[in-house]
């Protein structure tokens, strides 16, 4: 669905994109992050037609941007991180403007209006002033003008930027809804936590350089020495004893106490083989009262991969 | 009709830009206030000519030269409407938006043009009916409502166009205030007055006296008025199309241009004023007082075609490359081959209008002979004043951008080069241009003024404005040298520019293998 290749964007001395390549299949969210200044929003313009890449192909449903930028144009939807001015249009003028725009056929126009104003429900506020919307709504106006065109490719720049929770909850259901409905979405967030929800890949980039892409469990994998394990024991005196213990097997690594006498390790043999190992510190007497295996958060592996730089 | 053709019918009948500022403007409270306005002040104008003394015999033209004047300023009300709307929608990046959804600059800039039309047609019925009182009060003549009609209409659709390029020009609030008190002086002080002596012009070559005599005998289809018309039409229209393309290269920088529009329509604006200029030169024209004016014009389009296409990218635009290449036609391959986008291809235009000039400056030259100039001929001075005026804009387009190129943060914002560029040759120019009168005058009364050589060095030097005021016979080979100079500057220039920043072409634009 999107191809880029080599992409390279400079302003003047600075490089803003560098050698960017990554594949997007059809139905995909991949989430985009990177520090502030990392290229982000750069590299989404690209895509969208509205910078000229310095370098590198970019390829939106085998059409390409230099051969035929008019029907890569028609064939996405771009969500930036600005609205525009429409000063006292109501919001069914607003996507009215926008299907005669991307020259929806008139029989269409009406229905793809209904539907989309259904989908992120603006029915209630249609006749309402886009300049008189709050934040949240003027996103999901946004999201719909986005969407008149029908696209299979939807690029979102910090749609959840400055909405409160039940927006943004309301919008990740919304991406959600609409990745089941086969569009490929590429969305760029500064919120962690929101991407790791419905993001099945990721691309991190750094100093406009890709420094991860793939499966968001393929990149923690990759991060994590073997699994991460946590131990509480009823008794905090066994404690150094179970350390000792745990040190002298050949897959357990980078053993740690923490103060409130939680004894975490690295794994890095195959899971399954974790409840034998279980069962034998049981037998061995040691009081274990929870046991519980976590993956790397977002954030970590973004602190991770990014050395620290987010800012 | 096929597919295609509908879509396009359907971006004239259908126009989404259209819509949406029609829609914007009858929404706003601005519209009501205007009606009210407007009917308001015609009822107020005509209650008040009715209650004139009896006596009064032109009752009807009073209240028929009030109407109009509450015409013109609603006409003006709506373009800087339009102005305001169009400068919010550019700062706010929704113009982005537009483009994203494929529409086509020339859509856009049509829509936001019959948008502005649609809203002065409508002031203009709301007022018909109190021309039409003001008729019947008597003492108005018919040809002067029409005259006076037709000369509102041709007037507001420049004046739109050159609302709506102000708006799309400036990139910031600042520049774009700066550049708006420029074009108030333009409108309300330099176009009247230009306009004015084109009418004059118009109706003198037409062989009648006053532009209501024009109407009269050219609706009794007097061939000479025929004529007359033809041509006026011939550069009305052109100039309203380079206005119109203008708008749509200014609209988006970063990825589109009509820079090959504005060029081709820039050399064939040229090519029909330098022929109406020989032809007013070869009937006696050269021997008016005002005849050195006659080359503003070029000189003018010199100059907005330097600043409009110049200072611009090195390189072409992405989506104007693809339809350079996507170009099927021979004729349309040959335009875009003489006139593509960017620095390069406007320094091209230039030298080819500088030719022209050339051509037809040698082609007037052999009817009134060098000796006419050598030896102080009237006809032949006016003449060499015209023509150089024209020929030495080059140097001013050259001159003000080549410290400034060095520096990287110019060479980076082509849109900030451009206002400095245009804020010289204003504050340079207007204090010089204003002593140049001034001397011009005091010389024609008392001689030569103390110091005068210097002031004139100055304004030829300094700023066009100023420069076109020189009428000294010494300074007319200087300024073609200048102009010469000029040329080969702005092609210093590019080179400089390349030099220092080599022009990136997308991988996948450079030929393959």
């Amino acid at each position: 669905m999107l191809r880029v290749e080599h992409l390279t964007k400079d302003f003047g001395p600075l490089r803003a994109v560098n050698d960017l390549s990554f594949e997007l299949q059809r139905g995909r969210i991949c989430g985009f992050v990177g520090p502030n200044g990392a290229g982000k929003t750069t590299t989404m313009r690209m895509i969208a037609t509205l910078e000229e890449p310095t370098a590198g192909t970019i390829s939106v449903n085998g059409m390409s941007l230099f051969d035929d930028p008019y029907r890569v144009r028609r064939s996405i939807g771009f969500m930036p991180d600005h609205y525009g001015v429409y000063p006292a249009l109501t919001c069914e003028d607003y996507l009215e403007f926008y299907a005669r725009a991307y020259e929806v056929p008139r029989g269409l126009r009406e229905s793809r209006i209904r539907n989309i104003m259904e989908f992120t429900g603006l029915e209630r506020i249609a006749a309402k002033p886009v300049e008189s919307l709050s934040k949240g709504m003027k996103q999901r106006l946004n999201l719909g003008r986005a969407l008149i065109n029908d696209p299979m490719l939807l690029i979102m720049d910090e749609p959840a930027a400055g909405l409160d929770p039940r927006a943004r909850v309301e919008l990740r259901f919304l991406v959600k809804s609409l990745a089941e409905r086969g569009k490929t979405i590429f969305i760029s967030s500064h919120i962690l936590t929101e991407l790791a929800e419905i993001c099945d890949h990721m691309l991190i980039i750094d100093h406009g350089r890709s420094v991860a892409f793939g499966r968001f469990e393929d990149i923690q994998k990759n991060l994590q020495e073997g699994t991460e394990i946590t131990l509480r024991l009823l008794h905090a005196d066994q404690v150094p004893r179970l350390e000792l213990q745990l040190s002298e097997r050949p897959h357990v690594q980078n053993i740690r106490v923490d103060p409130n006498g939680l004894l975490t390790f690295n794994f890095r043999d195959e899971l399954a083989r974790f409840p034998d190992l279980l069962r034998e510190l049981l037998n061995a007497g040691f009081s274990i009262v929870e046991c519980r295996h976590g993956a790397l958060s977002m954030e970590d592996v973004f602190l991770k991969i990014t050395e620290g730089s987010l800012t | 009709m096929t597919r295609a053709g509908d879509l396009q019918l359907a971006g004239v009948v259908d126009n989404a830009m259209l819509y949406k500022d029609l829609t914007q403007w009858l929404r706003n409270r601005t519209f009501v206030f205007l009606f009210f306005g407007l009917l308001t002040v015609a009822e107020v104008i005509t209650v008040f000519v009715v209650l004139l003394p009896p006596t009064q015999e032109n009752a009807g033209a009073v209240a028929f030269g009030f109407l109009s004047a509450v015409l013109f300023v609603y006409a003006v009300i709506i373009a800087f409407l339009g102005h305001n709307l169009t400068a919010r929608e550019f700062f706010n990046q929704t113009f982005e938006l537009y483009e994203l959804s494929g529409m086509s600059l020339e859509r856009m800039a049509w829509g936001k043009l019959v948008s502005m039309l649609t809203q002065f047609l409508f002031g203009f019925f709301c007022l018909v009916p109190f021309m039409f009182v003001s008729f019947m009060l008597g003492g108005l003549d018919f040809y002067l409502v029409i005259t006076t009609s037709v000369l509102l209409v041709l007037a507001v659709v420049p004046l739109y166009l050159l609302a709506l390029f102000v708006a799309l020009l400036s990139k910031s609030r600042q520049v774009s205030g700066v550049v708006r008190g420029v074009i108030l002086v333009f409108v309300f002080l330099l176009l009247p007055w230009w306009g004015g002596l084109a009418i004059v012009g118009i109706a003198g070559f037409g062989g009648t006296g006053s532009p209501v005599e024009f109407m009269k005998s050219l609706m009794l289809l007097d061939p000479a008025a025929i004529r007359s018309t033809l041509i006026f039409l011939a550069f009305y229209v052109q100039i309203c199309l380079l206005l119109f393309y203008a708008c749509c290269n200014a609209i988006s920088p970063s990825t589109d241009s009509r820079a090959t529009a504005i060029q081709l329509i820039s050399v064939l604006l040229t090519a029909s004023y330098l022929a109406l200029w020989c032809s007013w030169a070869w009937n006696g024209f050269a021997t008016s007082t005002y005849a050195y004016l006659t080359y503003v014009p070029l000189a003018l389009l010199f100059l907005i075609l330097g600043l409009v296409t110049f200072y611009s990218r090195l390189d072409i635009p992405i989506m104007a490359a693809n339809r350079q290449r996507r170009a099927r036609f021979p004729v349309t391959r040959l335009v875009y081959a003489c006139f593509h986008a960017g620095s390069k291809g406007a320094v091209k235009t230039l030298a080819i209008c500088y030719g022209l000039c050339v051509a037809s400056y040698a082609l007037t030259l052999s009817s009134y002979g060098v000796t006419s100039f050598a030896a102080g001929g009237t006809p032949g001075v006016e003449l060499h004043h015209a023509a150089s005026t024209a020929l030495q804009m080059p140097f001013f387009l050259a001159v003000p951008a080549w410290p400034l190129i060095l520096a990287p943060q110019f060479r980076r914002n082509m849109a900030a080069l451009r206002t400095v560029v245009l804020a010289c040759w204003i504050v340079l120019g207007i204090p010089l241009m204003i002593m140049m009168i001034i001397v011009n005058e005091r010389a024609t009364y008392y001689g030569a003024v103390d110091g005068q050589v210097l002031m004139q060095g100055l304004a030829v030097l300094l700023s066009p404005l100023s420069s076109v005021f020189v009428l000294a016979d010494g300074f007319v080979l200087m300024r073609i040298i200048l102009g010469v100079g000029g040329l080969l500057g702005m092609d210093a220039i590019i080179r400089a520019r390349v030099r220092r920043e080599p022009i990136c072409v997308p991988t996948e634009v450079l030929p393959q293998g």
